[in-house]
């Protein structure tokens, strides 16, 4: 009985010892805590900070003009941009913290200016523009350009095929709105690329027109698009679940990624919407391209263009086999394949090195 | 007493080496009296009269630890059967193994690469249907029966209905390619089945499809045979998986992921150019010419 006691309390000692040790280590994480809580006080000054100024600007902006909501959106875009640049414009700032600046800032102008709006202040560098494909649904277009009207867009290039008098007075009544009217309806793709071509904008966000996106999730797009990536999708990836239980079309655009070496793109792709491109992007690509995305995807990846991701947006379902989309979107995975196996070779730099095959003679081609 | 008497009747051999006492001699015994088995069907495959039904090809390199029971296993998938065993860069005795095995035998000095060995196995083959398995993997012929059975009642290709592990968020590069490849042939039903993994079984008329050659590629060989039309189906699952920790081993050292996934865009280069720029698949309405 003895011995058997004395090999239980060996056994726990070990374990003991760890127990004393780990105390010590997490004081020695401690001042790493008390740093961050720090730096919190000082992030809290900082929006402050942003809403002092703020109200500052906005006493300043009362003095000069009387003002209508959509000349104060104006009026906060640039003034932030230049409060934000000016305070050292810190280019890699965290995107949370970036867009709650942005926020104090605006309820600071709009409480001193008196004029209130709902505005989404995004610092950008470059301008930006954006593409909607109005579809048949008036109700999800008018949500769509209320969203858009918030962010700081140059212009809003609407097209529309066949559109109805209603649709089309809607439209209109956006102030920055520049409307495309086609004479026959045509593929939500080749109104994008048709609206891409006719912006000049540095930074252009292409989104639904049927499926409304919050404004401040489409700020994302355009903050990472500014001169930090070509390409910015939709972030599906992060919420993707597991392999079983995807979609088809899911596994086409993960393995398309993996086949260009680009697996950190998971299952993310530019078929799907929104996504945010690059002056640089829809030079080198040409807006044609556009007319098919997923073809346009693999020629970014192929031509070394930056292409990263905007965090997530839901969107509608995704076609799946059986669908009357299915075969488009496999066809475009063709064309993309066509497309990366012209330019990286027909195994795409996937080497075979390992196999004698002329000990095989004859090969069926 | 009585007891005793009958057991010691019922195993003759055993004391002969009653007096080493080690299990070895009796393992060698069993080995050979499962030769004895094996040459039966040799003797009717080498009758000029009657070709054999089956023949089950098994590419070697350096798999001496389960090659015997590989073969034995083989041997029993049906009466008429030929088991070809292509050795290749294989120095652990392999050979021996499979000479004293009643199989036909193919030896090549060096390694043929990843494969190739199906291509070569496949080229001797006289069987109605040919059956593919990996030598460093014991599956019981029960098993094995199942994907001839399929293929004797009209399937053309009778896959391993195994799809690996894809209740993952990220799979492996591998099985990723397989369910990517199927989909994109228009075949998701096959899941993840593919030629790349064993046991498969295919008909005759495929062979003469796709060629030998193409063999040495699976996803090449199972994309030129859906795109011929042929009967490509799942028949049951056997875990190829769990039945293999080596590989695991290998995995980490010198991944087959990248040749792999190379092996399946070479199947979509191949497909693409037997079909019309979209692979076949309309382009519904898009009236592209609109923009240049």
């Amino acid at each position: 009985m003895k011995k058997k006691r004395r090999s239980t309390k060996r056994a726990v000692r070990p374990s003991a010892r760890r127990r004393t040790v780990r105390p010590s280590r997490s004081r020695k994480l401690r001042p790493k805590t008390g740093a961050s809580k720090r730096r919190k006080p000082a992030a809290r000054t900082g929006t402050y900070a942003d809403y002092a100024a703020g109200a500052n600007d906005g006493t300043a902006w009362r003095g000069s003009q009387p003002g209508s909501p959509e000349m104060l959106r104006e009026a906060v875009h640039e003034s932030w941009n230049r409060r934000f640049r000016g305070a050292g414009g810190r280019r890699k700032a965290d995107w949370r913290l970036t867009l709650q600046r942005g926020k104090h800032y605006a309820a600071g102008f709009m409480q001193a200016s008196g004029v209130r709006a709902a505005i989404c202040p995004v610092p950008l560098q470059m301008r930006a523009s954006a593409v909607v494909y109005a579809g048949e649904n008036e109700t999800a277009l008018f949500q769509t350009l209320s969203q858009l009207e918030v962010l700081p867009l140059h212009e809003i290039v609407i097209v529309a095929g066949q559109p109805t008098e209603s649709l089309f007075a809607l439209a209109r009544g956006f102030g920055n709105a520049v409307v495309v009217v086609l004479p026959d309806r045509v593929d939500p793709d080749i109104g994008r690329a048709l609206g891409a071509k006719l912006t000049g904008a540095d930074t252009v966000l292409f989104v639904d027109g049927e499926q409304p996106v919050g404004a401040d999730q489409l700020a994302r797009f355009l903050w990472e698009c500014d001169g930090k990536l070509d390409v910015v999708l939709n972030d599906l990836g992060s919420r993707m679940g597991t392999f079983r239980r995807r979609k088809a079309i899911e596994r086409l655009h993960e393995f398309l990624n993996a086949s260009l070496k680009r697996e950190d793109l998971k299952i993310n792709s530019l078929s799907v919407l929104p996504f945010a491109l690059s002056r640089q992007a829809l030079d080198s690509l040409g807006a044609g391209a556009l007319s098919v995305p997923v073809k346009a995807h693999a020629l970014a990846i192929l031509k070394g263009l930056r292409v990263g991701t905007g965090g997530f947006v839901r969107t509608g379902t995704l076609p799946d086999y059986a669908d009357s989309r299915w075969k488009k979107v496999a066809g475009d995975h063709a064309e993309a394949w066509r497309e990366a196996l012209g330019v990286r070779g027909n195994r795409m730099h996937f080497a075979d090195s390992m196999r004698n095959r002329g000990i095989l003679g004859e090969w069926v081609t | 007493m009585a007891i005793h008497g009958g057991r010691r009747n019922s195993r003759m051999r055993k004391p002969k080496f009653a007096g080493k006492g080690r299990k070895r001699p009796i393992r060698h015994a069993a080995a050979e009296q499962v030769n004895l088995d094996a040459q039966e069907p040799i003797h009717l495959s080498g009758d000029p009269w009657q070709a054999p039904k089956v023949s089950v090809i098994v590419p070697v390199m350096n798999e001496r630890r389960t090659l015997r029971r590989v073969i034995r296993e083989a041997f029993r998938v049906h009466p008429h059967t030929e088991v070809i065993v292509v050795i290749n860069g294989s120095t652990d005795g392999s050979l021996d193994i499979a000479r004293r095995s009643g199989a036909k035998v193919l030896v090549y000095d060096r390694p043929l690469g990843h494969d190739v060995g199906r291509s070569i196995g496949a080229r001797e083959a006289m069987g109605d249907i040919l059956l593919f398995v990996d030598a460093d993997m014991v599956i019981p012929a029960a098993k094995l029966r199942v994907f001839v059975d399929a293929v004797a009642r009209g399937t053309d290709v009778a896959l391993n209905d195994y799809s690996g592990p894809v209740d993952l968020p990220v799979v492996h590069g591998v099985v990723l390619a397989k369910h990517a490849l199927n989909t994109l042939l228009g075949r998701p039903d096959l899941a993840g089945a593919s030629m790349t993994a064993i046991p498969h079984a295919i008909s005759r008329r495929a062979l003469s499809a796709f060629g030998c050659s193409a063999l040495s590629v699976p996803p090449l060989a199972h994309t030129m045979a859906i795109r011929h039309g042929l009967k490509v189906e799942r028949v049951v699952p056997v875990n190829v998986g769990k039945l293999n920790p080596v590989r695991l081993k290998r995995e980490r050292t010198n991944s087959l992921e990248p040749l792999i996934v190379g092996d399946h865009l070479e199947a979509i280069h191949w497909w693409l150019r037997h079909t019309d720029f979209r692979g076949g698949y309309e382009d519904g309405f898009r009236q592209r010419g609109m923009v240049r």
